[in-house]
């Protein structure tokens, strides 16, 4: 019985954050009828910080180098009832020089790994961490699922894997952030 | 070592979570950060769907081939500096119960069919642009389900390392003649657990049985516990997005502070507006061990089951009853005769 209560309250206290329908129809294409969501204006949103990342210097032979890429924030405003979003993680090659095979850290030997990640006090929900990830190809970078709005904010830890004959230089390249 | 680390920051950060679910705190409106970035919002739903929640933060439509789809988007600067985002449609994959998007540039159907006008926004800030996404499903378009996202992307920043940000809402485009195909899925069994260091976690395996992906989220209720305990709702901890004839695990982790049992665990599931729950009698492991799988039973069949119980015990007592009264009767009308006669 008390668990019935919960889950209808919680329904409620979303419902009442969910964006109300009002019958605006819109008349285009076959799928012809369509209401308007109205809600919260800012919608599902992602940050990172600006601060220019930097992976730490390391001695020749080192096997691989790491660093952390900045807080990453990811506000869910939409209210609702099952309120789940993905933040997928991928990344290109990283080269300097002309890109030859001791100037590149391939995108396979780049791992992710979120850390435990913090949302915001008097959230409902949890979120999904990642632990070193390969990004070979698009990973899981953290998963929420909960109920309502919400804010969370992690600081990833990228590790490249160097080659023993890896050549010394500032790498260049790109890590994606994509939320869905 | 590490991953126990991990679980053991999990488990606080669920036990806050339940925490906070079991006090009821409405507290959702301060989440409203102020700086978060670039954001995206689905502006309008098919009243069809009105009732499906999915429905209203993704595009979920089915439609015939040759069918053009327009739905709108709003796309807001929620910093302090002007912002200027690429709008476009990338296709999606749905594998190991996650929902993948594909990079950009990445060939797709939906990315193909669909275009967002205006395909860039210069936004102000604390401004937000709508934009129009049309999808123009082929006449010979194919039978199924397609699955993409249209996203609002940013430059990329920073200096050698460049960091891309961008954020998107889901499509789920069904295609094909006739209703929309069912969704429907099927949890099979649930399976009680215990890590090395002693948290005790439930793993149901759920497959999607009908014709469209689903997003998985429910809760799990422990009662009929020793000494009649009761515990729970404990929310299921992955988003699980579950692909048509994927049968993927979904994971309910609980409070140390569970005891071996037995429980009788109630796991209720819902996606879109289908709703599902079993019960299995459970009895939670030592640390480290997994304790053999139990058959789920629809918690709605056995409801069922109890309801028809009843009301067939009260029949066979009314007949019973009825059966006496006429024996009863007869004897007494048998003892009667030779007095009268």
């Amino acid at each position: 019985m008390r668990s019935r209560l919960l889950v209808v309250t919680a329904a409620l206290a979303a419902g009442a954050l969910a964006p109300a329908a009002s019958a605006v129809p819109w008349s285009d294409g076959s799928t012809a009828v369509a209401f308007t969501l109205s809600g919260d204006p800012g919608g599902l949103a992602i940050s990172v910080a600006d601060s220019a990342f930097s992976i730490a210097t390391t001695g020749a032979g080192a096997s691989s180098v790491s660093g952390s890429l900045g807080i990453i924030t990811v506000t869910d405003p939409r209210g609702s009832l099952a309120a789940t979003w993905t933040a997928t993680v991928s990344a290109t090659d990283f080269i300097t020089g002309t890109g030859t095979a001791d100037e590149t850290v391939v995108r396979s030997g780049i791992s992710y790994s979120s850390g435990p990640g913090s949302a915001l006090a008097g959230q409902v929900g949890a979120m999904a961490p990642s632990l070193r990830a390969s990004l070979g190809s698009s990973a899981a970078a953290a998963r929420w699922t909960g109920v309502g709005d919400s804010t969370v904010t992690w600081n990833p830890t990228l590790t490249f894997a160097l080659l023993a004959s890896q050549v010394a230089g500032t790498y260049a390249g790109a890590i994606t952030h994509s939320v869905a | 070592m590490n991953s126990h680390y991990k679980d053991g920051m999990r488990l606080r950060t669920l036990l806050a979570t339940t925490a906070v679910l079991a006090a009821l705190a409405p507290a959702t409106s301060h989440a409203a950060a102020t700086d978060s970035g670039l954001g995206i919002r689905l502006l309008d739903a098919p009243t069809a769907l009105r009732n499906d929640p999915r429905a209203r933060i993704y595009i979920i439509d089915h439609v015939v081939a040759g069918t053009v789809l327009t739905r709108h988007v709003g796309v807001s600067d929620n910093t302090d500096k002007p912002l200027r985002a690429a709008l476009y449609v990338g296709g999606a994959s749905i594998d190991k119960g996650s929902f993948f998007p594909s990079e950009r540039g990445t060939p797709s159907e939906l990315g193909s069919w669909s275009t967002v006008t205006p395909s860039s926004a210069s936004l102000q800030p604390r401004q937000s642009a709508t934009a129009e996404v049309k999808i123009r499903v082929p006449k010979d378009a194919s039978d199924g389900e397609r699955y993409g996202v249209i996203w609002a992307e940013l430059p990329p920043i920073g200096g050698a390392v460049k960091t891309v940000n961008r954020v998107g809402i889901r499509i789920y485009l069904s295609v094909g003649n006739g209703p929309a195909p069912k969704s429907d899925f099927t949890v099979t069994q649930l399976q009680a657990q215990r890590t090395s260091d002693g948290i005790p976690a439930v793993i149901a395996q759920v497959r999607n049985t009908g014709q469209r992906a689903l997003d998985m989220n429910g809760s799990l209720s422990l009662t009929n516990g020793p000494g009649g305990l009761s515990a729970g709702p404990f929310p299921a901890t992955l988003g699980t997005t579950l692909g048509i004839g994927q049968t993927e695990p979904v994971k309910v982790v609980l409070p140390q502070a569970i005891t071996g049992g037995p429980w009788t665990a109630k796991l209720t599931l819902q996606s879109d507006q289908i709703s599902h729950a079993v019960t299995a009698t459970i009895t939670f492991p030592a640390a480290g061990k997994t304790a053999p799988p139990v058959k789920a039973v629809p918690a709605t069949k056995e409801k069922g089951f109890a309801v028809f119980a009843t009301i067939a015990g009260v029949l066979i007592g009314l007949l019973a009853l009825g059966l006496f009264l006429l024996l009863w009767r007869r004897r007494r009308d048998k003892k009667d005769e030779p007095e009268t006669g």
